[in-house]
């Protein structure tokens, strides 16, 4: 018997939208027939999917969804086929992005995490819309100053690993993947930008994007150095903003989102190549 | 055997242990150093029984990953085995600017390449985050400030690799860092040039000229005299290797620029240049000068201005010293006769 099971690795930082994306996705291989995808649902084999159909439900109903740091490092494995019929179990570590952070900050990397980092194929998720950049003194200065506004008037801070630009903290994740205890070779690397309805007025492609907005991050990807083959995709798993019981908030976008006849149509995936609704077309990138 | 994951027990993708019961690198399963890491027994023995794993309630232990921080001589040393490198030393007295120039080159990469030449990672984020602090938005300070490297400390190392333009293997630039006093004391006392050991590596020494003392008239005279004093002691403390390169670098142009002195400044860099290369010029393979503004205060000049030059150079192999060939002395006349070059017939 040979192994069909594939593993993916979905990482990023805190609050980039991994949980969001694995709930889209779930909904879109098992239950939307409308959509063409790359994968499909195959079977329900023996799984248990209480996860996977509890953040699936979530966002159905346009609600964002639980931080995955409340609820612990869970795995979820899909039963899928690909065009050709051929069963694949795909496996996604759905892990807190605090996890992520902590090996910024803190230099450490959980065991458990360490596992599920084994795979060849990694989605990186970036949420566009937070995106952390180096603002430097002189520039803020000179801002505050031509805005007659006031100069800051506080005791300098110390420096804070936690504070330092997104695509440092990116690089720095994906170099550790490269380096004793994590390494395994070269690897495959579907660069998602969250939110990307959020940023699509700026009238940029993903490729761009990167290029643009996180300069060292791709000047790292380009040089191929440690064996990352890359493509990047903009991906809106909610298609807008979503309600948030918790903090008591409800938006429009939210209302409009439920009124859609086909929840798959809140979905926006966009490559240089083109857009489409198929979360599935970086997975199966990423398994080729 | 505890369940923690759901992948193969071997993190190997390429063992087929869990098919085969055969290591990929024919361990036995009792010594192969991945097997076993988690659920082996369970996966071979069917599918897994869930399809969502609670891998946090395992309580399992942390691995250390690699630090990040500026590199001491041992671990800067490793880097160089590693593929092509440039070692970069970087001499000047306090608030020259020193560490505000490798932090002004990584700012730079944060924007795009520099240069034509792309950045392929580095081994030290946290140490040059750590540098680029202080000019920062998070620091709540108005103006950047770079904090000075401690006295007596030995020298550490940031190390970026980067990919020159239409070059398809990465140079490891490791550029030094120590605190100005260091090598100011080299001009007092010569034996404090033994310890200099990231200039005697050094494939570029750079030596820079503090411009915003070159317009302060107190400060003037000693700004113009330090470098050749550095250079003397550099030399007779045996840090030279004839190899090298020399850059010899005008900080803070920001300032000169609005300053009523500039021109005066201008002149007394190319005072200092010449004289340089004329004291030392057998000292160098190569001896070039630029002028920049790493981290302009006043709004004038762009963050990192002439940074982009000097990396170029920075980049260039140096050559190695021309070594003397041994003549044995001639005996007979005969040996002693030599060919003319160019001569005819």
């Amino acid at each position: 018997m040979t192994d069909r099971r594939k593993y993916i690795s979905i990482i990023g930082l805190p609050e980039a939208g991994k949980t969001t994306l694995l709930a889209a996705l779930w909904h879109i291989v098992d239950e939307d027939v409308r959509t063409t995808t790359k994968l499909r649902f195959n079977e329900l084999s023996r799984g248990n999917y209480e996860h996977l159909n509890a953040i699936r439900r979530l966002w159905r109903a346009g609600r964002i969804q639980a931080r995955t740091s409340t609820s612990g490092l869970k795995t979820v494995a899909m039963e899928l086929a690909n065009a050709a019929g051929e069963p694949v179990q795909v496996t996604f570590p759905d892990a807190p992005g605090e996890e992520y952070g902590r090996m910024w900050e803190e230099r450490v990397v959980d065991e458990a995490l360490a596992a599920t980092l084994a795979a060849p194929g990694i989605a990186l998720v970036i949420n566009a819309d937070t995106i952390s950049y180096p603002l430097w003194v002189a520039q803020f200065a000179a801002v505050r100053r031509a805005g007659r506004m006031p100069l800051i008037n506080e005791e300098p801070a110390e420096w804070e690993a936690k504070h330092a630009p997104t695509q440092v903290q990116v690089v720095d994740l994906l170099q550790h993947l490269m380096q004793p205890p994590l390494f395994i070779g070269p690897r495959r690397i579907a660069l998602l930008f969250s939110a990307w309805d959020q940023v699509i007025e700026e009238g940029l492609t993903p490729g761009r994007f990167l290029k643009e907005r996180l300069p060292l991050l791709d000047q790292y990807l380009g040089s191929a150095r440690e064996g990352w083959s890359s493509r990047v995709w903009g991906v809106s798993a909610q298609g807008g903003n979503y309600d948030d019981p918790a903090k008591g908030i409800r938006v429009d976008d939210a209302v409009r989102l439920r009124q859609l006849d086909h929840a798959s149509e809140r979905i926006m995936v966009v490559s240089d190549a083109g857009t489409s609704n198929d979360l599935t077309e970086p997975l199966e990138w990423l398994m080729s | 055997m505890a369940t923690i994951g759901q992948f193969p027990s071997c993190p190997n993708p390429d063992c087929k242990v869990s098919e085969t019961g055969r290591c990929v690198e024919d361990y036995s399963l009792d010594d192969c150093p991945h097997f076993g890491r988690d659920t082996y027994t369970d996966v071979i023995d069917g599918e897994p029984k869930d399809n969502t794993f609670d891998n946090a309630e395992e309580g399992s232990s942390e691995l250390p990953l690699a630090i990040g921080e500026a590199l001491a001589e041992r671990a800067a040393a490793a880097q160089l085995t590693l593929g092509r490198s440039r070692v970069i030393g970087i001499a000047g007295p306090n608030d020259a600017g020193k560490t505000s120039l490798i932090a002004g080159l990584y700012e730079l990469f944060q924007c795009g390449p520099v240069g034509g030449t792309t950045f392929a990672g580095s081994t030290t984020l946290i140490g040059l985050e750590r540098l680029c602090h202080h000019a920062r938005v998070h620091s709540k300070r108005n103006v950047p400030y770079t904090p000075r490297t401690s006295f007596g400390a030995d020298a550490t190392f940031l190390h970026l690799n980067v990919l020159p333009s239409g070059d398809r293997e990465p140079i490891a630039l490791l550029v030094g860092d120590r605190a100005g006093e260091d090598y100011v004391a080299v001009a007092d006392e010569i034996a404090q040039a033994a310890k200099l050991f990231e200039l005697r590596r050094a494939d570029t020494i750079t030596v820079l000229v503090n411009g915003e003392r070159l317009v302060d008239d107190e400060e003037r005279q000693e700004a113009i005299g330090q470098p050749i004093s550095m250079l003397q002691g550099f030399s007779e403390g045996e840090v030279l290797s004839g190899g090298q390169q020399l850059a010899l670098v005008l900080t803070k142009c920001d300032t000169i620029d609005i300053s009523p002195r500039s021109d005066r400044a201008r002149n007394d860099f190319e005072q200092i240049v010449a004289r340089v290369r004329m004291r030392f010029a057998c000292a160098f393979s190569r001896i070039e000068a630029f002028e920049i503004a790493a981290s302009p205060r006043h709004g004038n000049l762009q963050r990192g201005t002439g940074i982009d030059g000097l990396l170029v150079y920075w980049l260039r192999p140096s050559t190695p010293p021309e070594i003397e060939r041994y003549k044995p002395p001639a005996l007979r006349m005969f040996d002693r006769l030599t060919i003319a070059e160019g001569a005819e017939g």
